[in-house]
């Protein structure tokens, strides 16, 4: 393409519009006229079209669903959607008569995120739109046109998202620990520690466990708990009191079991426990909050900021912690946080993503002020992750650093991504 | 003036170019990068932009802010009604930002605000003036990176932002209904397809006293036929919005909403005052006439009440009040939470219009946008800020795909209109 004709006609259709006909854009000082030579893109952002749309399943933490969003101008922008997109092959690229949202974005101006992201929604009004796969599917398309639109306009995304509170993102490590044993346990707290994270995570529901009932009763038996508050001991004594500590139950208990396990874990001042009861029903999760002094979390099988509102308006839970690759994308989970942040209460986004989908995650957290912490899962496959973009390594001593590259300013390095794609899926 | 390509190139060296130097290729990028290294933020360096000074202006009811910095590129702001007297105060905030990037608008205005914590951040004045500063910092961020500021904002729903006709009539002594229709008629023939109408009127002769709210049947009369006036003269496809400026009691405001129930109105503001929601959400629930307010409720924080309750069917924050363009559009956001429309109260300059359209633009749930019959006959308005083209045509005014807000201050234009004894732009 002749880059530099159709950045002229775009200055002309624009920002000359004003110049041409009489004085100067009175904003700038005396640099204009020779700027306008120098057009600050790399495309030429009003007449940029989505030409194609591909995507590539991964078999990494859970199922992964990359994006990729081609143009008529060369540039090429990429999203990253999590857990919820087991199977959606057909949702984003579809099949011939079926409806899809590729059938939509062919031809439209990536540059118009949120005003996509709404009218897909509205076209899946009866195709599940309100939560689960759709959103989840439309999150990867999401992040794919913030990637589009800041490398079209040279800027990292956090820029078009209202500029960044903070320059890094830290991260909470999940467990490193495959053991149940609470020395063990300890010492895989350890290593994340000397790997130099602030805060650590881990699990407490184990569905192996001898004391269980049976496999589907949530009542967790005194053996169990007896089980969570030893492992928990073991791990905070090997950490100390100022390492943030948080544990999951994975919404596997019942009302009651959540109560008691919350009460248990008040004497090791977690930073929070992450669904002590399942999603749907936040009147109970609330029950729960307002009984502990444990910090109670929840958000990543809740979509769409309406999920939000809900815990939010009930005072359901005292963190939230949406999956920004599940829940609507950056947009979405800005909305959710500054939505949070009218409650004063702090977001901790659910993470499991590659570390593209990491470093997409922090231009958001780095847009919010309510900030608390960036999940992140893969201490035990670190090498793996590390592989799956071309500018690695991303993390430094427990840090995600934001930089000024346009988009998200990490490339999915698809040759590693295709060693671990999901058999019969589609793949770019 | 610092010299601009050389330091364009050295900001590249420290950002984009350390990926491609350092290893592979941004390969998304396509062929143009290369030739893309030299053509890079032409407005000014990002890396190295600093706020050197904040001035201001008084004009009526307005303050005019304009941020300057090191690289020869500034911006305009402005706030709007609680502003006076608050010269020292925007100095003050000037200090604070001073020697920053003023490229994180979001950041700076919640670093004001929690600085004020105990100094009135959590609304009124304070919030007002931050408001200015806030738009300000919106339009540098724009012209720096050569985009609209609405692009900042996450792109754009449309490229029209719909504007009614407030036709001032308040300025006139005891109108008549004829006055009223006549106003509507003026209105519309502008090209105007929604009006609006203050009923309320502190010189009617048949008002118990000042004091007291409530409002005589006579009151009543007059506030109803004035109205059914306009609805006569324009007919049903014009909407009309009626304003009482919350200057009523509960029963009043709830009779009126109940009366005005056949006229069809778009909305009813502000029947009573501002401050509470369980009698908004009183009048609301009882009359099928929309019920609306806003324009003295400041922050996110301030509607969260109002919207959770479902006590308003639409609300109208002030884009030059309410806490800036970013809260705005929070705000915005989280009434959409309720299906609830957003229709900004606006009284500010083509300035202020011009930003509260770039917010306009960034949210699905954009009604309609005020505009005052004055802003189009008075010489004031055109005076005192830079803006080329039609301000309103047929009804919208046209985002500007400028870099930044798109209009400007005009301080020479702006100057004889300034209010006596404050400092004007020193």
């Amino acid at each position: 393409m002749t880059t530099d004709n159709k950045r002229r006609s775009f200055i002309q259709k624009s920002l000359m519009a004003g110049v041409a006909t009489t004085a100067l854009i009175p904003g700038f000082g005396s640099e204009l006229i020779a700027a306008v030579d120098r057009g600050p893109k790399y495309s030429n952002p009003s007449d940029l079209k989505i030409t194609g749309v591909k995507t590539a399943f991964m078999k990494g933490h859970g199922t992964h669903m990359f994006v990729k969003l081609t143009t008529n101008q060369g540039i090429t922008g990429y999203g990253e959607a999590m857990d919820a997109v087991r199977g959606t092959y057909g949702v984003a690229t579809g099949t011939e008569g079926w409806d899809n949202m590729t059938q939509f974005l062919i031809g439209h101006n990536p540059l118009e995120i949120n005003k996509i992201v709404e009218q897909i929604l509205r076209r899946g009004h009866f195709g599940g739109a309100q939560g689960g796969m759709y959103v989840a599917v439309l999150t990867g398309i999401e992040i794919a046109l913030w990637d589009l639109a800041g490398k079209a306009m040279n800027q990292p995304v956090y820029r078009l998202m209202g500029g960044k509170f903070r320059d890094k993102i830290r991260l909470y490590c999940d467990s490193a620990s495959s053991s149940e044993s609470p020395e063990d346990m300890a010492a895989g707290a350890m290593d994340v520690k000397n790997a130099c994270f602030t805060a650590i995570k881990f699990d407490i529901d184990w569905a192996e466990d001898p004391s269980k009932q049976d496999e589907f009763n949530r009542t967790a038996s005194n053996g169990e708990i007896d089980r969570m508050v030893k492992q928990i001991t073991a791990v905070r004594e090997a950490i100390g009191m100022n390492m943030d500590l948080c544990l999951d139950a994975h919404g596997r208990y019942d009302l009651p079991s959540g109560i008691q396990i919350a009460k248990e874990m008040e004497q090791f001042k977690l930073m929070f426990l992450e669904e002590p009861v399942p999603a749907e029903n936040l009147d109970s999760l609330r029950e729960i909050t307002s009984q502990t002094t444990t910090p109670i979390c929840t958000g990543e099988n809740q979509y769409l900021a309406h999920d939000f509102r809900k815990i939010l308006e009930k005072k359901a839970a005292d963190v939230v912690m949406p999956d920004l690759h599940k829940c609507g994308g950056l947009g979405e989970g800005q909305r959710i946080a500054n939505l949070a942040n009218l409650y004063y209460v702090p977001v901790a986004p659910h993470m499991v993503a590659s570390p593209f989908g990491a470093m997409a995650a922090c231009h958001c957290c780095a847009s919010i002020s309510n900030f608390l912490c960036l999940e992140w899962h893969w201490f035990s496959k670190w090498k793996q992750w590390d592989e799956l973009i071309l500018e690695s390594p991303l993390i430094k001593d427990g840090y995600i650093h934001l930089t000024d590259k346009p988009g998200v300013g990490v490339t999915p390095n698809e040759d590693a991504i295709r060693k671990y794609a999901v058999k019969d899926a589609p793949f770019f | 003036m610092i010299n601009k390509k050389d330091s364009r190139r050295s900001f590249l060296q420290k950002g984009l170019v350390a990926g491609l130097t350092g290893g592979a290729l941004l390969s998304t990028l396509g062929q143009g990068l290369s030739a893309a290294v030299d053509r890079q933020s032409p407005y000014s360096n990002p890396s190295d932009l600093k706020i050197t000074d904040v001035k201001c202006g008084y004009v009526r009811g307005a303050l005019y802010v304009k941020i300057y910095t090191n690289q020869d590129v500034w911006g305009c702001g402005e706030a709007v009604d609680a502003i006076h007297g608050t010269y020292h105060l925007v100095q003050r905030m000037g200090r604070q930002i001073k020697g920053q990037s003023p490229l994180n608008p979001n950041r700076i205005a919640e670093q004001i605000r929690k600085g004020a914590f105990f100094g009135g951040a959590q609304s009124g004045v304070f919030v007002a003036v931050l408001t200015a500063i806030e738009t300000a910092l919106w339009d540098i961020t724009g012209k720096v990176f050569g985009v609209p500021v609405y692009q900042l904002l996450g792109g754009k729903y449309r490229d029209k932002i719909r504007v009614y006709c407030d036709t001032a009539l308040y300025t006139a002594t005891n109108p008549t209904p004829k006055d009223y229709a006549d106003a509507a008629k003026d209105s519309v023939a502008r090209g105007y397809n929604a009006v609006k109408f203050d009923v309320d009127d502190g010189r009617d002769p048949n008002k118990y006293d000042r004091f007291n709210w409530t409002a005589s049947p006579a009151e009543i009369d007059r506030m109803y036929n004035a109205i059914a006036a306009v609805r006569e003269a324009v007919g049903p496809k014009i909407d009309i919005c009626v304003d009482m400026h919350g200057r009523y009691d509960a029963i009043t405001g709830l009779k009126m909403a109940k009366l005005y129930e056949d006229l069809n109105l778009m909305w009813l503001e502000e029947p009573i005052p501002a401050d509470n929601p369980e009698v908004y959400k009183s009048i609301t629930s009882q009359t099928t006439t929309p019920i609306c307010t806003g324009e003295n409720i400041y922050l996110a924080y301030g509607f969260t009440r109002l919207l959770s309750e479902s006590a308003v069917d639409i609300i109208m924050p002030d884009i030059q009040k309410a806490g800036g363009l970013g809260e705005a559009q929070r705000i915005a956001n989280l009434s959409n939470l309720y299906y609830v429309p957003f229709a900004p109260h606006m009284v500010a300059s083509f300035l202020g219009a011009m930003a509260s359209c770039h917010v306009c633009a960034s949210v699905p749930n954009f009604m309609i946008m005020e505009w005052q019959i004055y802003m189009d006959k008075d010489q004031l308005w055109k005076d005192i800020v830079t803006y080329d083209g039609p301000r309103t045509e047929n009804g919208f005014i046209t985002l500007s795909e400028k870099p930044g807000i798109g209009v400007e201050i005009n301080e020479e234009g702006m100057r004889k209109y300034a209010v006596p004894d404050v400092p004007f732009f020193e």
